[in-house]
């Protein structure tokens, strides 16, 4: 039985009069893994996905067994959600294999398939670590290694411009140590995304995410 | 995408050419696979677009014609080439291994 975080809990008591459910998105896309079971238990539950965006839509539907698959597409863009040619084919392809396209988020688009015998959309786990890989790093690239130099550099200026005690403020001190935060911030993430594929290649775990940790525990 | 040259085909690869030297579009290509190496080798719909992708940017495959909804491919001349190349490797690898294993036997 899946344990809910608690703000699922109390959202749940009162799910039975509802058509629609929403919850905030949270899976990032290094949890493609993840973001299917999640998917899966709630359809048992009989909740069908409608879209995704910030937040998770459901709809109301017959509890049933589904397969659910996430993927990270090349041909997509991480912002918005316009669907281009390039990825209309991926998806028509992956309709004529059965696989229904169900909605996307940036670049995760998420497949829904109820034969369960039928063939993975990525048969190559290889293949799939290394969409995630890519995926991530053109995600991120911004906010983990081009913010971190520009804060670096703001600091930098900002300590060698403290000349006169006058200047130096506890304020902007306290900016600094707000800056030098968002810095290590990002080298944690960093250092936790490439310890997580190294690991990942020895031995096919897929899912390290938050919501897994709590559904073991 | 940046260009990839291909030295060796993967064994998925080699059977996606294969199947390509007619024109087909993508589930066609996904069974003629699967026939072709009675069952042993199947290929998922994603893998077999980024491998299409591919083919194509290396001008080993073609678009041929477009139907709504699907496109149809098939090889180009320097596919059939890169194709025959990987035949006659494989060939080769068997063919040397052939007085070993006979001895084994």
């Amino acid at each position: 039985m899946h344990v809910l975080p608690k703000t699922d809990v109390r959202l749940w008591r009162n799910l039975n009069e509802r058509e629609n459910f929403k919850k905030l998105m949270t899976f990032r896309y290094t949890d493609l893994k993840a973001v299917c079971e999640y998917l899966e238990e709630m359809a048992a539950k009989g909740w069908e996905l409608k879209s995704m965006r910030t937040f998770m839509e459901f709809r109301k539907a017959e509890p049933r067994k589904v397969r659910y698959s996430a993927e990270l597409l090349e041909t997509a863009s991480v912002y918005g959600n316009f669907v281009s040619d390039d990825s209309r084919e991926y998806i028509d392809m992956c309709e004529q294999a059965g696989w229904e396209f169900v909605c996307n988020t940036g670049k995760m688009y998420i497949f829904r398939m109820e034969d369960e015998n039928a063939i993975e959309i990525v048969s190559d786990n290889e293949e799939k670590l290394k969409d995630i890989k890519r995926g991530t790093l053109k995600t991120y690239f911004l906010s983990w290694f081009v913010l971190p130099v520009i804060i670096l550099l703001d600091i930098a200026l900002n300590v060698f411009s403290i000349g006169s005690p006058v200047e130096a403020s506890y304020l902007r001190i306290f900016g600094m140590m707000l800056c030098l935060l968002v810095v290590i911030i990002s080298i944690i993430q960093i250092i936790s995304f490439f310890y997580g594929i190294k690991r990942r290649k020895k031995q096919w775990i897929m899912i390290c995410s938050f919501h897994t940790l709590i559904k073991n525990n | 995408m940046p260009r990839e040259s291909l030295k060796t085909l993967s064994e998925p690869m080699y059977y996606v050419l294969l199947s390509l030297t007619n024109e087909r579009c993508g589930i066609e290509i996904m069974d003629k696979v699967k026939e072709l190496s009675g069952g042993r080798v199947s290929i998922g719909p994603g893998t077999l677009y980024t491998m299409l992708s591919k083919f194509e940017d290396n001008g080993i495959i073609k678009g041929a014609s477009v139907i709504p909804k699907r496109k149809n491919y098939i090889i180009t001349d320097h596919g059939i080439e890169v194709l025959k190349e990987e035949y006659e490797r494989i060939a080769r690898l068997a063919e040397d291994g052939r007085e070993i294993m006979e001895e084994l036997k």
